[in-house]
């Protein structure tokens, strides 16, 4: 069982991650985030759940994005163009500058509604908890970030990929909440089994087009 | 032995077989219309924890036990669940004995009877909040059937995706949330934000106004049949996990009245799928408004069940109105299915009304088969819905005159529809002659499947197989 200060970690890892994907444009940092996601999710729900239980989340996870992987590398349309350009030169060149800034121009609506979500979260945490006593508070934080970024992530992209991981993110979050309040061994086993299912589907989405049509 | 493993498990062991067997459509297609039918014939007949003697001498008899532990959650089919799963079981036949009718995708097949077995799946699972995640599974194996390989990726797809998970999470979280309360008399202030959050996951799940939007985009960008068995048998099991909700929540009515809300939802689905009927130009879309219109059917059906109509209980007429639904719905998709194929060149877009001028004079046969379901999913007295409709209407006036006038217009909103369609598909065209396009087995089976509306319509007294009530309104019992 992880400690406080693993799940407070834990907390801060998947609330930079869940930001991050919300951010990203470039689908390898997209899914190498989300795996890392995956493990700061696992640690939350290891504090309520046993630890083999949880690894289940956690190796469920991985698989999802190993599968999302494997899809987007089988579309060669998607490996040429990233459309995110990586901040280049060394820290002093005005071209990271440039490009960083540029970034934070083209995403700052993005960043004002995390922020906005983030508030909302902050502010109404309280009374979750009141509502919810069998919740710890890093626990009904992260899972409300999760949740929230989730749907963002899903809210404001119509391309399968980003859809894909907003609504991976969205589930992990309802599982953190979830293992706070409820165990159970088919719990696990299905909601690992809809992840999957759901990166499998994602997978689907991407090459569904460059599939043999049958007749 | 016991029945989630007759009715649940080997079912699924079998899907990965047709699976493997799709490059033998035709095999794939009788294997699983027999192994359907061997289903429906074992939920009709098959006694659940009563001896079964097969007359052999020394053999012992034979006892089928009700329930099947899996990871320490139960799968529990009894006899009262019995004629449950017939209906469900003669519904989904009908979509396999329209695959003989029509040309399909080898994907079809197992597709659609993994759904069945997810759908069952999430009525046998006890307690009933697991049935979220086997229905969001099956609408992730759905989707394939409405978006299948080789085309671009629908919206639609997407749409369905996002709801489905979306209502899952809420829906388990509601479950959690009411048993809480339940179980602790402090929190009972708490109950309306629990409903609302079961009644939006639940609505997500369903097709529910506001989250209506996926049944119609699907009708209306992929092929009738399949489209119209993913808009009939998803709403339909998310309807019946919030039918089993109603019942084990029943001790919270007194404290907060849902039925009001349910009312008003389901009356504002049936004004709304009647008004977007009539005012839409794509024939398949014209079919997911319908379906619209069921799915509101289905929700006032619920808002009677604490009343009674002709000493009848109600969730039985839920549960009676599933067949004619599913027989005028699965006829309305065959029709549109072959003109889609033969016409239409597989393109959704060509279903519009002004691609089907003169229809009727090449095919007066799917012309039929455009209308006939038409009008009885509008309730057109002696077609297969109308008793139902007319019993609903009748428990409905008895406590709003102006919800049962609302839900007429509604159902009027589909007879425009359906006399639009008439107009545009009989128009004079080119083909001035009359003559039958269809194929022999393409007539045999439409015009069957269109008795079978007349029938029901005219015979709606008719005993429900091995069941002991005098109709099948009242024989049905609860799950």
């Amino acid at each position: 069982m992880p400690g406080l200060e693993n799940t407070l970690i834990a907390a801060v890892v998947v609330t930079i991650t869940s930001l991050t994907l919300l951010l990203s444009r470039d689908w390898r940092v997209s899914i190498f985030i989300l795996a890392g996601q995956y493990v700061g999710v696992f640690f939350l729900v290891s504090s309520s759940w046993p630890l083999m239980v949880a690894a289940i989340i956690l190796i469920g996870g991985w698989i999802s994005s190993i599968v999302l992987v494997m899809a987007v590398l089988s579309v060669p349309e998607m490996v040429q163009t990233a459309d995110f350009v990586s901040p280049t030169g060394s820290w002093r060149s005005p071209q990271w500058v440039v490009t960083f800034l540029r970034l934070m121009n083209e995403r700052a609506f993005y960043i004002l509604a995390a922020f906005l979500i983030l508030v909302v979260i902050g502010s109404q945490l309280s009374r979750v908890l009141i509502t919810f006593p069998g919740i710890p508070p890093q626990h009904a934080w992260s899972g409300l970030v999760l949740i929230g970024m989730g749907l963002l992530i899903t809210g404001f992209s119509n391309r399968p990929l980003p859809i894909t991981i907003g609504l991976l993110t969205w589930l992990s979050g309802f599982e953190i909440l979830y293992a706070s309040v409820q165990s159970s061994l088919l719990m696990a086993g299905l909601l690992t089994g809809v992840n999957l299912a759901l990166s499998l589907a994602g997978a689907y989405f991407l090459l569904a087009g460059q599939m043999e049509q049958q007749v | 032995m016991n029945a989630p493993l007759i009715f649940i498990l080997l079912p699924a062991v079998f899907t990965p077989v047709l699976f493997a067997l799709q490059r033998y459509p035709r095999f794939n297609q009788i294997l699983a219309a027999s192994a359907m039918l061997v289903l429906l014939l074992l939920a009709w007949r098959l006694p659940v924890n009563s001896p079964i003697f097969l007359g052999i001498p020394g053999v012992p008899a034979l006892v089928v036990s009700d329930s099947l532990f899996l990871l320490g959650r139960r799968f529990f089919i009894d006899d009262a669940l019995r004629p449950v799963l017939s209906l469900i079981y003669l519904a989904l036949n009908f979509w396999f004995i329209a695959s003989f009718v029509t040309h399909i995708r080898p994907l079809y097949i197992p597709l659609c009877f993994g759904i069945g077995v997810l759908l069952v799946a999430s009525i046998a699972v006890d307690p009933p909040l697991y049935s979220a995640l086997f229905i969001v599974l099956a609408a992730l194996f759905s989707i394939p059937l409405f978006s299948p390989p080789g085309t671009p990726i629908s919206n639609s797809a997407l749409r369905l995706l996002i709801f489905e998970v979306l209502g899952m999470g809420l829906f388990l979280f509601a479950d959690w949330y009411l048993s809480s309360i339940q179980n602790d008399d402090v929190l009972i202030n708490q109950l309306p934000v629990a409903i609302a959050l079961l009644g939006l996951g639940l609505a997500f799940m369903a097709g529910v106004f506001p989250f209506h939007t996926w049944i119609p985009m699907i009708a209306g960008s992929s092929a009738p049949l399949a489209a119209s068995f993913a808009i009939f048998f998803i709403p339909l099991a998310a309807s019946i996990t919030g039918l089993r909700y109603l019942f084990a929540f029943s001790s919270f009515q007194p404290f907060f009245d849902f039925q009001p809300a349910l009312r008003l939802v389901g009356i504002l689905m049936v004004v709304a799928g009647g008004t977007w009927a009539v005012m839409e130009r794509h024939l398949g879309r014209i079919m997911a408004f319908a379906m619209l219109v069921q799915v509101g059917s289905w929700l006032l059906a619920f808002t009677l069940i604490n009343q009674s109509v002709l000493r009848v209980p109600l969730a039985g007429l839920f549960y009676s109105m599933l067949i004619p639904q599913s027989l005028a719905l699965v006829t309305w998709a065959i029709s549109l299915d072959i003109y889609y194929q033969v016409e239409s060149g597989d393109l959704p877009e060509n279903l519009h009304l002004g691609s089907v001028h003169g229809m009727a004079h090449r095919y007066p046969l799917l012309a039929a088969g455009l209308l006939v379901p038409n009008l009885s999913l509008a309730g057109l007295p002696l077609l297969a819905n109308f008793p139902y409709l007319f019993v609903l209407s009748a428990e409905i006036a008895k406590t709003s005159l102006l919800f049962a006038s609302l839900y007429w217009i509604g159902h009027t909103g589909l007879v425009i529809a359906g006399l639009r369609t008439m107009a545009v598909i009989t128009r004079e065209s080119q083909d001035r002659v009359w003559k039958v396009s269809e194929r022999r087995h393409q007539v045999i089976w439409l015009v069957l499947f269109m008795l079978a509306i007349f029938l029901l319509g005219i015979l709606p007294q008719w005993r429900w197989i091995g069941q002991s009530g005098p109709s099948i309104i009242s024989g049905l019992p609860i799950p």
